[in-house]
């Protein structure tokens, strides 16, 4: 048998998905020898394995396509035949169905070893393999045998099925859930709760869960594989559960150890860490360059830029990376001339919070933030303001303004350090006035963009918690006093999520802690003579269980629920002894809220035992409101259903004003003792809309109002994240006149009503209620409302109306 | 961000801005009786003495501002006053109109087309009492009835009762089975225009008969003990009470919408023949 001749290339690329198809393209454009070789029968395997009609999104926005390939959001199928396209017209050599073992050697003498061929020889090799790697499987008898699979292509495909889907991350719920229109679900998770997925997949199997949609079968796992049915190993024991399809989204093992057997270190054990890259993208190993998803980047437009980047350089052309005329002009103003590796140095050097981000993070970071120079004497965000920005410090010093409160020590904030983090967390206005001291230049950073990097880096997110803890509590017991006072109770102090309903404390427990309230409201009750009374709530910001820690021997005296998902910070109560008899101020602090909740909590127990005084407020009344979501409104739309006659006056108003859509639904809504709260938005004080806009399209007004801007792109991630359900996704259509329009539409000239949701040229875009910013008068709906039964106001309003009698009794008596 | 006038929450609509209207509608009835009263016209009082022609032109211009309500109702644009203000002067203006009318007759009716356009006013007017006192008795009931249950989620616990009930009822007899098969179903009579007018007892015959048998299951030689009769008789109750709560709210929901389409229909009617008073009263002059 003679020797074969070795093929060589210049460029082995691996993996034929955005990345390497963009360097495919980029290399057999400029001439370059290459070889793109792809593992699956056919190229960009991953995007392929996207569910049938998935809408892809192109981001992230602000950034150039550099690359010859096309890429815009759309459908699968679209983007895949033009990358087809595309790749067919420049020529690129693609060799399918070609499974790489193992890469040896080193630059200019690469082998990469092709599973059943011939090995090919390169003189550099680019891996753009993702983040996929192999399906894992379920490894029982007879999964080989039709009842399994590990893909799901069409939901569509299958109607009236029995289908159980095994796994618990995003692929397996958000398979369950495009099943669960047509077919009998079942999910089967081994742990006791979903943890894995996104955010938006959590809130959306907990809803499906919460409505029946689809059963869930916790701490399980299958251990056998029948004819039409699987048996599951649950805590009860065995459990047979027919079905006539399984689908298993176990995940998939991350070829890391592939990527170590190339050479490539990681950086440490942490399965999310990616290998340690040059900014041009080189791994430790010279001549080895890596892009796409395994180098961090899971987004399509990046992976396609890098791509092109790396092969634009392999061929010889000196290019920028693809953000670099961005980069430059957005330093420019604060930075005038000079060149922007310079001044990314400069920035990393002077912000601790972000020296664990590699190169390629912190472009990617200045290209979201704002350099800022504040001149001395300027004012950077004004207390009361709704801005929620985060700023680091680089040069100069803020202060603290206290003009509100004069007296105590000054608070100044300097380079290195940051501030306006309280607005990452709970989403409430400011609590100060920041000032420049001294010439500022300071680096601003959106909300999402450190949300985001606080959970994937790790020095951001202990840096913000740290600061959060020690803010929050400084703020809450003493915010004229030096914040050294209080590291002691920061180190005795954590942070603890509650889910609704759950205690933070129950009456007659011992009084060991102080707890503040980080995000969302608390209900407080109290077991008085057997019955259980409502004392009222607590909102976000304010602290309890204080009372129990002036008196040592003392116990709960109620009952602290979370009305809503919260999170309270738990400090110590020694550490606040500790803090109380070091720093005096802080027990009067105490002792005036003690007093405070005395009286509150004498009216309350009044109000409840004489339902007839007038202002009397059933007990039940205010655990329903906060749980309707009125305990974190600021503005809130309540009926009262003792004037309310249904005559939908309110909807009509609203659509009427809004395009033919209303944004608000009456009927639909829960009521309690006559107080009803329709399907309308709350305008909440931390809005569960904003936290996953992809475009940040909405934003809090001055005034206070949650709008949604026109940037929206009808994702629908608002929709699903909002747990009051008042968004929908509507094209709009012809705006409905008034009463001679009523007239047509009686007389049949004209369709009855305004279509909303079907049909429609229009691109569907999230909406909800506005307040009628746009409309001027104020809320069309109460204005509209002919008896006075519909009421737009802030809670604190409300409820203050209730309690001194200026509204009728709430008691239904027919 | 507060509502119009902390004050004005949730109050009534009869006591909007403190009964302005009705104060002012209280001053311009009182003012026409006491024209009326010290008016010395040269004929016996009626709709062509000067007074006369005067309180016609007024109650003309009432009936008109009246009926515009229905136009008013379905503008939604800004930069008008709440319609609660409006709703609030239509009532009590609606009031005075009846008197100021019927001094406009100088209590002389001939049975002829004016008389016509009097009568269908004064139906008009008491189709709008019939109304008003709709409005103030039944909002509380409607909800106190459905005490915060979802409408549709009552229709739903209904079905799921009856499905309830025959399942369990497989137990028994098949004369049980055959009563309890005829009590759940389809609820007869269905809802209806008589339900207006009349009230039914909450237990049906056939539910009736259906309970009085399983009764009489607990005593004779083959007596079933009452924990083995009680559910289903008590699913059979509730499922009769839910009935009822869904024939009230409907009920309710008819006499709180439908009384408005009489109101209309009469003003519609009331217009026209005002137009036809208005027009004769010019050819006769």
């Amino acid at each position: 048998m003679g020797e074969k001749s070795v093929q060589h290339v210049e460029i082995a690329i691996i993996g034929s998905g955005p990345a390497g198809l963009s360097a495919a393209v980029t290399a057999a454009k400029n001439g370059v020898s290459h070889l793109l070789l792809e593992r699956a029968p056919q190229l960009a395997d991953t995007i392929f394995k996207y569910q049938k009609g998935k809408a892809v999104m192109a981001q992230p926005m602000h950034l150039p396509l550099v690359a010859d390939l096309p890429f815009e959001a759309g459908s699968r199928e679209a983007i895949l035949a033009a990358w087809r396209e595309r790749a067919a017209a420049f020529g690129v050599c693609l060799r399918c169905n070609a499974e790489v073992k193992t890469i040896t050697g080193s630059l200019g003498a690469f082998t990469v070893a092709i599973e059943g061929q011939e090995p090919i020889a390169a003189s550099r090799v680019v891996l753009a393999i993702g983040l996929q790697g192999n399906l894992r499987r379920l490894g029982l008898a007879g999964e080989n045998r039709g009842l399994v699979q590990y893909q799901l292509d069409d939901p569509d495909e299958y109607r009236n099925e029995r289908i159980m889907v095994i796994g618990a991350g995003d692929s397996a719920i958000e398979n369950a859930l495009a099943l669960a229109g047509h077919n009998d679900v079942s999910i089967v998770n081994r742990a006791a709760e979903f943890l894995r997925a996104q955010p938006g997949n959590l809130v959306s199997i907990e809803r499906a869960l919460r409505r029946g949609v689809i059963r869930c079968y916790f701490s399980a796992r299958p251990v056998r594989l029948e004819d039409r049915a699987v048996v599951l190993m649950t805590a009860e024991g065995e459990v047979v559960v027919p079905c006539d399809r399984v689908i298993a989204r176990l995940g998939a093992i991350p070829p890391r150890s592939f990527v170590e057997s190339c050479g490539i270190e990681f950086p440490s054990k942490d399965p999310v860490a990616v290998p340690e890259l040059s900014p041009a993208y080189e791994s430790n190993v010279p001549g080895l360059y890596i892009v796409g998803a395994l180098a961090g980047y899971n987004l399509i437009k990046q992976a396609i830029n890098q791509g092109w980047e790396v092969a634009e350089r392999l061929a010889g052309n000196a290019v920028e990376p693809a953000d670099q005329t961005l980069l430059a002009g957005r330093l420019a103003e604060a930075y005038p001339g000079v060149p922007v590796d310079t001044v990314l140095e400069r920035v990393w050097d002077a912000l601790p919070m972000f020296y664990s981000l590699t190169t390629l993070q912190l472009r990617d970071l200045m290209l979201d933030s704002v350099l800022h120079r504040f001149p001395a004497g300027s004012v950077v965000f004004r207390q009361g303001d709704y801005t929620n920005s985060l700023f680091n410090i680089i040069e100069g010093r803020v202060r603290v303004d206290r003009a509100a409160e004069p007296g105590g020590p000054a608070i100044t904030i300097g380079p290195g350090r940051f501030f306006g983090e309280l607005g990452l967390i709970s989403g409430r206005r400011r609590s100060v006035t920041i000032v420049a001291d001294t010439d500022v230049l300071a680096l601003e950073t959106q909300r999402r963009t450190v949300l985001r990097l606080q959970r994937s880096v790790r020095s951001v997110k202990a840096a913000l918690d740290r600061v959060a803890l020690r803010r929050m509590i400084h703020n809450s017991l003493g915010p004229d006093r030096p914040a050294t006072l209080f590291e002691d109770a920061v180190a005795a102090a954590e942070l603890i999520s509650l889910d609704p309903g759950a205690p933070a404390i129950s009456e007659g427990d011992p009084c060991d802690a102080l707890y503040i309230v980080q995000r969302g409201s608390m209900t407080v009750t109290k077991e008085i003579g057997g019955a259980r009374v409502s004392l009222g709530f607590i909102a976000a910001g304010q602290i309890f269980g204080e009372r129990g820690l002036l008196d040592p021997a003392a116990r709960r005296a109620a009952t602290v629920r979370a009305a809503v998902a919260a999170e309270v910070i738990r400090v110590e109560g020694e550490a606040i002894r500790r803090l109380m008899a070091a720093e005096p101020s802080v027990r009067e602090i105490f002792q005036q809220a003690v007093q405070h909740q005395f009286d509150a909590s004498v009216e309350s127990t009044i109000l409840h035992g004489l339902p007839e005084r007038p202002g009397a407020v059933d007990d039940e009344v205010i655990p329903f409101l906060v749980a309707q979501g009125i305990g974190e409104a600021t503005n809130a739309l309540i009926i009262d259903e003792a004037l309310c006659v249904g005559c939908d006056n309110c909807e009509k108003a609203c659509a009427a004003t809004h395009g033919g859509i209303t944004r608000l639904h009456r009927e639909a809504g829960a009521s309690f003792a006559s107080v009803k709260v329709p399907i309308a938005c709350r305008h909440c004080e931390r809005p569960h809309c904003m936290s996953d806009c992809p475009v940040d399209a909405i934003t809090r007004a001055p005034s206070g109002e949650v709008l949604i801007a026109d940037t929206c792109i009808g994702c629908g991630n608002c929709v699903r994240d909002c747990p009051y359900e008042v968004i929908t996704l509507a094209a709009e259509t012809a705006p409905v006149a008034g009463p001679w329009d009523w007239l047509r539409r009686s007389l049949g000239l004209a369709p009855l009503h305004a279509s909303s949701t079907d049909g429609g040229a229009g691109h569907k875009r999230a909406v909800k209620c506005d307040l009628c910013k746009d409309v001027g008068g104020g809320p069309a709906c109460v204005r509209a409302c002919p008896t006075g039964a519909a009421a737009r106001l802030a809670p604190e309003e409300y409820l203050a109306l209730v309690r001194d009698g200026s509204l009728p009794n709430r008691r239904a008596t027919p | 961000m507060s509502g119009s006038g902390s004050s004005q929450i949730h109050r009534p609509v009869l006591a909007w801005a403190g009964g302005y209207w009705g104060w002012r509608a209280g001053l311009a009835t009182a003012a026409a009786i006491l024209l009326y009263l010290v008016d010395r016209p040269d004929e016996p009082e009626n709709g062509g003495t000067a007074l006369g022609y005067a309180l016609g032109v007024a109650g003309l211009g009432l009936i008109c501002w009246l009926a515009w309500f229905g136009i008013r109702k379905r503008q939604f644009g800004p930069g008008r006053r709440p319609l609660e203000a409006w709703l609030s002067a239509h009532i009590y203006l609606g009031l005075a109109l009846i008197v100021v009318a019927t001094l406009h007759t100088g209590f002389r009716w001939h049975g002829n087309i004016h008389t016509l356009a009097f009568v269908l006013m004064v139906l008009v007017i008491a189709s709008g009492i019939f109304g008003l006192l709709i409005y103030l008795r039944y909002p509380v009931r409607a909800a106190a009835n459905l005490g915060g249950a979802d409408r549709r989620k009552l229709v739903g616990e209904i079905v799921a009762l009856d499905l309830e009930c025959r399942e369990k009822a497989l137990e028994f007899d098949d004369r049980a089975l055959a009563l309890v098969r005829a009590a759940t179903g389809a609820v007869q009579p269905a809802p209806g225009w008589s339900d207006l007018v009349r009230s039914r007892p909450v237990l049906s015959a056939s539910t009736e008969a259906a309970i009085a048998h399983l009764r009489g299951l607990l005593r004779g030689e083959a007596a079933l003990p009452p924990d083995v009769v009680l559910p289903l008789v008590l699913a059979l109750t509730r499922r009769a009470t839910l009935v009822e709560r869904a024939r009230r709210d409907f009920r309710y929901r008819l006499l709180l919408t439908g009384w408005r389409s009489v109101h209309l229909v009469l003003s519609i009617g009331l217009l026209v023949a005002l137009v036809v008073h208005v027009v004769v009263v010019f050819y006769d002059w």
